[in-house]
C-alpha cells in the first residue's frame, strides 16, 4: 500500500525510534487491555448473575476509574520522554523548511499510528485474556463458570473512546510545546544539560516536615471510620513530600558525597556521582515517580492479598456456626424466644436435618461512651453529643448461667463481680463503672468464642465489651425508661449443601417473620450465603488489586527503562571520551553498579518506609473488613516487599544492561 | 634507542563484505626521539588520522609494528591496552573532549582516578601543572563556563597529569581562535622545552612551524620531512608552506 508523505514520515519516525516506541506502545496496549477487562467484568452479565457479583462489580467499576485516571496521567507523562528525544528531528524538519503545521501533520499521523497499534493489540489481548481473568476471578470468588467465549462490544467501544481521548490530549500537549519553541531550542532540547544545581535546603526541610506530618497522621489514627478520609490526606502529603525529598534530597546527598574526597575520587564512584549531580532535578522527579508507583504497588498488593487470604478467617469469625438467628426483643419476657427455639428444633427434626453444636445466649446491651479505661458513660444523649465516634462502644451483658452452660465451666459470681471480654477495644482494668453501677473485673476471658457468637457484634465497626454477670442489671435513664436492648443469639451447625441451606433458611424465615411484632427485629444468617459475600467480595478485591499492581509495576518498569535509555544516549559521547582517556569496560560496569547502590535503591527503600508508616492505617482499614489477623498482614506485607524488591532489582539489572550496551558499544 | 619506532605500518580498510578495500596507510616508517616535538602534516585523506589512531592504540595496523620504549604494541594484550594507553600516552583533541559533567579540576583528575591514584595525591600532582598552564583560578569552573582556549589548556593539563612518555595531539588548534592558538602553541613549545615529547597531527602551517620536525604524509607514506634546526618559527613557516605548495603541485 502506498502511504502519503506525512504518514510515511510518521511511520519512519516511529520505526527509527523503536527502542523508545515499542515499550511505550506495549504499555499503552497493556493499559487498554486491563481497562477493557475491568470494563468487561464490571458491566458484563456474568457477574451480575452470580451471588455476591453486584458488590464485586462495584469494586471493579472503582478499579476501572482508577485505571482510567492513572493511564491518562501516566501516558501523558511518559510521552514527554519520547518527545524530548524527538525534538531534534522536528527542529531539523523545521530548519529544512517545514512549518509547524506540517510538523503537526506528522505528529497527527504518529498519534494515529500509535493509537491503532496499541488499541488493536490492547483490545485483542483484552478479549483473549478476559476469559482467563473471568475464570480466575470466579475461581477466587469460589463460583462456577462456563467456558464459552464472549466479546463485549460496549466495552470495546468504551476502551476505544477513552484511549482516543487520552491520545488526543497527548497530541495537543505536544503541539503546544512544539509551537512555543524555536528550531534551535528544538535541535538542542536533547542535549540541554542542567546547570549545576544548588542544593536547596528549604525544599528538603519542607519535604521532611510534610513527610513527618503525613507519617504522624498515619500512625496516630485510632478510629477506622475517620481513617478512610485521613488516609487520602496522608497519601497526598506523602506524594508531595516524596517529590520534594527526592529532588532536593538526591542533590544534597550527591553534594555531600562529592565533598568526601576519598569516596568521590574513587573510580567506582567518580563518574556515576558526577553524572547524578549533572541531571539531578530530572533524576529526582523520575526517582520520586518510581518511588510512588512502587508504594502504590506495595500498599495495593499487601492490603488486598491480606483481605483475600484473611477472608476465610473473617468469615469464620463472623459466622461461628452454619446457621445463626438473632432476635432483638423488648422487655424481659422470653416466651417468644422459647417459641422460636422450639419451632426451629421441630422443623429440623421434621425435615431430618442433622445438626450439632447448638449454642445460645441472651445478651442485654446498651451503647455507651468509654470515657476512660474503666468508666463508661451510659447517658445516651451525652453519648450522642460526643464528637468523636471512637469512644462509642457496646456493653453486652451475658448471664453467668448461660456462660457456664456454654463453656462447661462452673463459675459463681457475686453481684458486684464480672468476667469481661473486649472485642476490638482495650481490655478492662480492675474495675468497670457505668453510671452508678460498679463491677470488679475478676477475670479477662481469653477465648473469644466463649462469649462472642458472631453476628452483629463482629461485623459492626463499633467495639463491644462483654460482661458476664450474676444478675442482669437494670439501667434506666432520667425518665425511668429501660435503656437495655435484649437480643437472643442462637446458632448451630448443620451439614447442608448450598441449595438446601438457602431453601431451609428461606422456609423458616417465612414462618418466623410472620410471628414477630413490629418493633422487634429478627434476622437469620447462614454461613453458606455469607461465604459468597465474603469470599466473592474479597476475592474481587484481590483480583483487582493484582491487576492494578500489575499496571503500576509495568509503569514503574517503563519509567526505569526510559530513564536508562535516555541517559544512555546522553552519556554515550561522554563514555566514549572516557574510554579514550583510559576507562576500561569493567570500569563502566562498576560505575553503573555504584550508581545503583547510591541512588537507585532509594525509591524502593523509601517506598518500604512509606509502607511501614502506612501499616497502622492499613491495619485499621482492614478492621472494617473484618480482617483482624495481624500476623497475616505482617507476613503479606513482608512477602510483597520482598517480591517487589526482587522485581525491582531484576528490572534494574536488565535495563542497566541496555544502558551499558548503549554507552560502551 | 628511539622513544617511539614506527616500522612498516600498513592499514587496509575493507568494506563490510570485503569486495572493496582502501589502503589508508601503505608503508609508514619513522622514529621519535625523547624530547622531540613532531608535527605530522598531510591533506585530508592522506591517512594522518588513521596514523594517529594507530599510534594511540585505538586502532590496529594491518601490518607493521609500533614500539614504545622497547615495548611492541602488538605484544600488549587487548585487555591491558586501556591501561597502557592511560599510563604511557596523553591525548589532546581538537574538540577538547572535556566532560561537561565534571568541573575542570575533575576533568583533569579523570585519568588519575581511573588509574586508581590515591585522592590525597591528586591535588599535589595538579598544582604545578595548573600553575604552568595558567588555569589555577579556573579549576572549580565547568567546561561550559570557560572559553575554548581555557578548555584546551585544561585538556592539555589532563594529558600531562599522568606524566606520559608522549603526548598525541589531534589538530589541537583546530577549534581555537588565532589568539588562543598562539597561546596554546607557545604552551606546547614550553612543555616541550621541559622535556615532554609531543606528536601533533595538524593542518595548520603555523602550528607545525613550532615543531622541531615536520613529517609530511601523502598517499599513505611519509613523503618528506623537515628539521627545524636553528630556524626561527617564521623561517620554518616559510619552508613548510613551500613544501606544501610543492606537494600540492604533484611533488615530483
Amino acid at each position: 500500500m502506498k502511504l502519503g508523505f506525512y504518514p510515511r514520515l510518521a511511520k519512519e519516525g516511529i520505526r527509527k525510534n523503536k527502542q523508545l516506541y515499542i515499550p511505550y506502545l506495549l504499555t499503552c496496549a497493556c493499559m487498554s487491555a486491563v481497562f477493557y477487562i475491568l470494563n468487561y467484568l464490571a458491566t458484563g452479565d456474568l457477574l451480575s448473575h452470580t451471588h455476591g457479583g453486584e458488590s464485586a462489580q462495584t469494586v471493579l467499576a472503582l478499579g476501572f476509574v482508577v485505571i482510567l485516571i492513572f493511564s491518562g496521567i501516566f501516558l501523558i507523562y511518559t510521552n514527554s520522554f519520547l518527545i524530548r528525544r524527538r525534538k531534534k528531528e522536528f527542529g531539523l524538519y523545521n530548519i529544512l523548511g517545514m512549518n509547524k503545521k506540517n510538523i503537526g501533520r506528522i505528529l497527527f499521523w504518529e498519534t494515529i499510528i500509535s493509537l491503532v497499534i496499541s488499541l488493536t493489540g490492547g483490545i485483542l489481548a483484552g478479549i483473549l485474556l478476559s476469559k482467563g481473568s473471568e475464570l480466575l476471578l470466579m475461581n477466587m470468588m469460589e463460583n462456577e463458570v462456563g467456558f464459552h467465549m464472549s466479546i463485549s462490544w460496549g466495552s470495546v467501544l468504551t476502551t476505544i473512546v477513552v484511549y482516543t481521548f487520552i491520545h488526543g490530549i497527548i497530541f495537543l500537549k505536544t503541539m503546544v510545546s512544539i509551537t512555543f519553541s524555536n528550531p534551535i531550542e528544538l535541535v538542542r532540547a536533547d542535549t540541554f544539560g542542567e546547570k549545576n544545581p544548588k542544593a536547596n535546603w528549604l525544599l528538603g526541610i519542607a519535604g521532611v516536615v510534610i513527610l513527618g506530618f503525613a507519617y504522624i497522621i498515619a500512625i496516630t489514627i485510632r478510629d477506622p471510620i475517620s481513617a478512610l478520609f485521613l488516609f487520602f490526606v496522608a497519601v497526598v502529603l506523602v506524594i508531595i513530600a516524596t517529590y520534594l525529598l527526592m529532588i532536593s534530597g538526591s542533590v544534597l546527598m550527591c553534594k555531600l558525597l562529592q565533598k568526601n574526597k576519598n569516596y568521590y575520587y574513587n573510580k567506582k564512584h567518580f563518574v556515576s556521582i558526577s553524572q547524578l549531580v549533572y541531571r539531578m532535578k530530572r533524576n529526582g522527579a523520575g526517582l520520586a515517580s518510581i518511588c510512588i508507583l512502587m508504594t502504590m504497588v506495595l500498599v495495593t498488593i499487601s492490603t488486598t492479598s491480606c483481605m483475600y487470604f484473611g477472608s476465610r478467617a473473617a468469615m469464620e469469625h463472623r459466622y461461628p456456626r452454619d446457621y445463626m438467628v438473632q432476635y432483638d426483643f423488648q422487655g424481659t419476657d422470653t416466651t417468644k424466644v422459647d417459641e422460636l427455639r422450639s419451632y426451629i428444633m421441630d422443623t429440623l427434626k421434621e425435615k431430618n436435618v442433622e445438626y450439632s453444636d447448638v449454642v445460645e445466649e441472651i445478651t442485654t446491651s446498651l451503647p455507651g461512651a468509654r470515657l476512660s479505661k474503666d468508666y463508661i458513660e451510659i447517658d445516651y444523649n451525652a453519648v450522642n453529643g460526643y464528637s468523636s465516634l471512637d469512644k462509642l462502644c457496646y456493653i453486652r451483658f451475658v448471664s453467668i448461667d448461660e456462660y457456664n452452660q456454654h463453656t462447661g465451666k462452673n463459675i459463681t459470681l457475686k453481684d458486684d463481680e464480672c468476667l469481661s471480654y473486649s472485642l476490638r477495644t482495650d481490655d478492662l482494668g480492675k474495675t468497670i463503672t457505668m453510671g452508678n453501677k460498679e463491677y470488679k473485673v475478676i477475670e479477662i476471658i481469653e477465648q473469644e468464642e466463649d462469649v462472642v457468637l458472631g453476628g452483629d457484634a463482629v461485623s459492626d465497626i463499633v467495639p463491644s465489651i462483654y460482661l458476664v454477670v450474676n444478675q442482669m442489671p437494670s439501667i434506666t435513664n432520667d425518665k425511668g425508661e429501660d435503656m437495655l436492648e435484649r437480643c437472643w443469639h442462637f446458632c448451630l451447625n448443620w451439614k447442608l449443601d448450598k441449595e438446601a441451606d438457602a431453601l431451609l433458611d428461606q422456609e423458616m424465615n417465612d414462618y418466623m417473620f410472620n410471628n414477630i411484632v413490629p418493633g422487634e427485629r429478627l434476622f437469620t444468617d447462614t454461613k453458606e450465603q455469607g461465604r459468597s459475600d465474603y469470599i466473592g467480595l474479597y476475592g474481587t478485591f484481590f483480583y483487582l488489586g493484582s491487576l492494578l499492581s500489575f499496571v503500576f509495576l509495568i509503569s514503574a518498569v517503563l519509567i526505569i527503562y526510559y530513564k536508562q535509555i535516555c541517559e544512555g544516549y546522553e552519556d554515550e559521547a561522554r563514555f566514549n571520551i572516557m574510554q579514550k582517556v583510559g576507562m576500561k569496560k569493567e570500569d563502566i560496569k562498576k560505575s553503573i553498579n555504584s550508581q545503583m547502590l547510591t541512588i537507585f535503591i532509594f525509591p524502593i527503600a523509601l517506598a518500604v518506609v512509606h509502607l511501614v508508616f502506612a501499616f497502622p492505617m492499613i491495619q485499621k482499614i482492614l478492621l472494617l473488613f473484618g480482617i483482624l489477623d495481624l500476623k497475616l498482614l505482617i507476613s503479606m506485607t513482608a512477602i510483597s516487599c520482598l517480591i517487589c524488591t526482587i522485581i525491582y532489582v531484576v528490572v534494574y539489572k536488565i535495563t542497566s544492561n541496555t544502558y551499558y550496551k548503549i554507552v560502551s558499544h | 634507542m628511539s622513544l617511539l619506532e614506527v616500522n612498516g605500518l600498513k592499514k587496509v580498510y575493507k568494506t563490510r563484505f570485503g569486495h572493496n578495500s582502501v589502503e589508508a596507510l601503505k608503508d609508514v616508517n619513522f622514529s621519535v626521539e625523547q624530547g622531540e616535538y613532531i608535527a605530522i602534516m598531510g591533506e585530508s585523506g592522506s591517512g594522518k588520522t588513521t596514523l594517529l589512531n594507530i599510534l594511540a592504540a585505538l586502532d590496529k595496523p594491518t601490518e607493521g609494528n609500533i614500539i614504545l620504549e622497547g615495548k611492541s604494541f602488538s605484544q600488549i594484550k587487548s585487555s591491558q591496552m586501556v591501561e597502557f594507553r592511560r599510563d604511557h600516552l596523553g591525548f589532546v583533541f581538537q574538540e577538547f573532549n572535556l566532560l561537561d559533567t565534571f568541573s575542570l579540576e575533575d576533568n583533569i583528575y579523570l585519568p588519575l582516578v581511573l588509574a586508581g591514584e590515591s585522592p590525597k595525591n591528586l591535588k599535589k600532582r595538579l598544582d604545578p601543572i595548573a600553575k604552568r598552564l595558567g588555569i589555577s583560578s579556573l579549576l572549580k569552573k565547568y567546561p561550559y563556563e570557560v572559553s575554548g582556549g581555557q578548555k584546551q589548556r585544561a585538556a592539555v593539563a589532563r594529558a600531562l597529569i599522568t606524566n606520559p612518555e608522549i603526548i598525541l595531539a589531534d589538530e589541537p588548534t583546530g577549534a581555537l581562535d588565532s589568539k588562543s592558538s598562539d597561546e596554546l602553541l607557545n604552551l606546547f613549545s614550553e612543555i616541550n622545552q621541559l622535556g615532554q615529547t609531543i606528536l601533533m597531527v595538524t593542518h595548520s602551517t603555523k602550528a607545525a612551524s613550532h615543531a622541531s620536525r615536520v613529517l609530511f604524509i601523502k598517499d599513505g607514506v611519509v613523503f618528506h620531512q623537515i628539521y627545524k634546526g636553528n630556524m626561527t618559527n617564521e623561517q620554518m613557516y616559510q619552508k613548510i608552506s613551500d613544501t606544501l605548495t610543492l606537494l600540492a603541485q604533484g611533488g615530483e
